[in-house]
């Protein structure tokens, strides 16, 4: 059986049942958009990296500890810590603004805009930085659905469930992110001619 | 008739979130319906524009992790 047909969950079981090699699999396989997400949120390089380990430290403690729902996908799952170690990393910090939201606890929104270190401006093409640059202008809902979908590749309906939204309403801020970004994308250009 | 698609409908078949029924109606729907195919082409553009943007982790991450993991079996396996 090849490696893309083997799912989540079934790599998941191997890893619960002993098998190392599974772990690796399903890091190897998700690593890029967990990993984009977290930069996208604390915007440092190096904080995004101690916050990719402490999440999957954190997913193993949790799969070790029997505490695992299966009944969780695994994805959404991991995201949902590595969100949770994103907000914890800017409660520490002292570098978000806490404003009660719907839900008591609002999340990505409260997040500031930190300046890019100056390894992010060598490792970074200037293509890569534009794009981050338009992403972060975007309003705060819109930035949220969209990176928990282009980047997380969670679906309509869990970012509904996560953000506490219809999946209507994301939706809509999918497009409203989609269609600004799209504008600022041919502003960019027109700019860069 | 008018159609019933909308561009929610299109977002949701971009990402891979229709069903194959949907996405055989939106794949008609485009072949005749012109604001919606420019719709369509306009937001998969910028889609592929975003996609061009992605970062992956050090792999001293990744082998941070696994030795954690590895370290961590090895400890409950004795329990």
């Amino acid at each position: 059986m090849k490696l893309t047909q083997i799912s989540d969950k079934e790599l998941l079981q191997a890893y619960v049942h002993g098998n190392e090699a599974c772990l690796e699999m399903l890091i190897k396989r998700h690593k890029r958009k967990i990993f984009t997400s977290i930069y996208l949120i604390v915007h440092d390089r190096y904080i995004a990296e101690d916050i990719f380990q402490e999440t999957f430290i954190k997913v193993i403690q949790t799969i070790r500890g029997g505490k695992y729902r299966e009944e969780d996908k695994f994805i959404p799952w991991v995201m949902r810590i590595a969100r949770n170690m994103s907000i914890d990393y800017f409660r520490k910090t002292r570098r978000v603004v806490m404003v009660t939201g719907e839900d008591g606890e609002d999340i990505f929104s409260r997040l500031e805009i930190n300046e890019t270190n100056r390894e992010d401006e060598i490792i970074l093409n200037q293509t890569q930085k534009t794009v981050r640059r338009l992403i972060q202008t975007l309003p705060e809902e819109q930035r949220t659905v969209l990176i928990l979908r282009q980047y997380a590749e969670l679906s309509f309906k869990e970012i509904a469930q996560i953000t506490g939204v219809s999946i209507n309403t994301a939706l809509g801020r999918m497009r409203y992110a989609l269609n600004n970004l799209r504008k600022m994308i041919l502003e960019k250009e027109l700019n860069l001619q | 008739m008018n159609s019933t698609i909308t561009e929610t409908e299109v977002l949701r078949y971009i990402y891979g979130e229709t069903n194959p029924s949907e996405s055989k109606a939106i794949r008609e729907e485009l072949t005749k319906n012109l604001v919606l195919k420019s719709y369509h082409d306009r937001m998969m553009e910028t889609k592929n524009e975003l996609d061009r943007f992605g970062m992956e982790p050090d792999e001293t991450s990744v082998s941070i992790i696994l030795e954690y993991s590895a370290s961590h079996h090895d400890s409950l396996e004795h329990h």
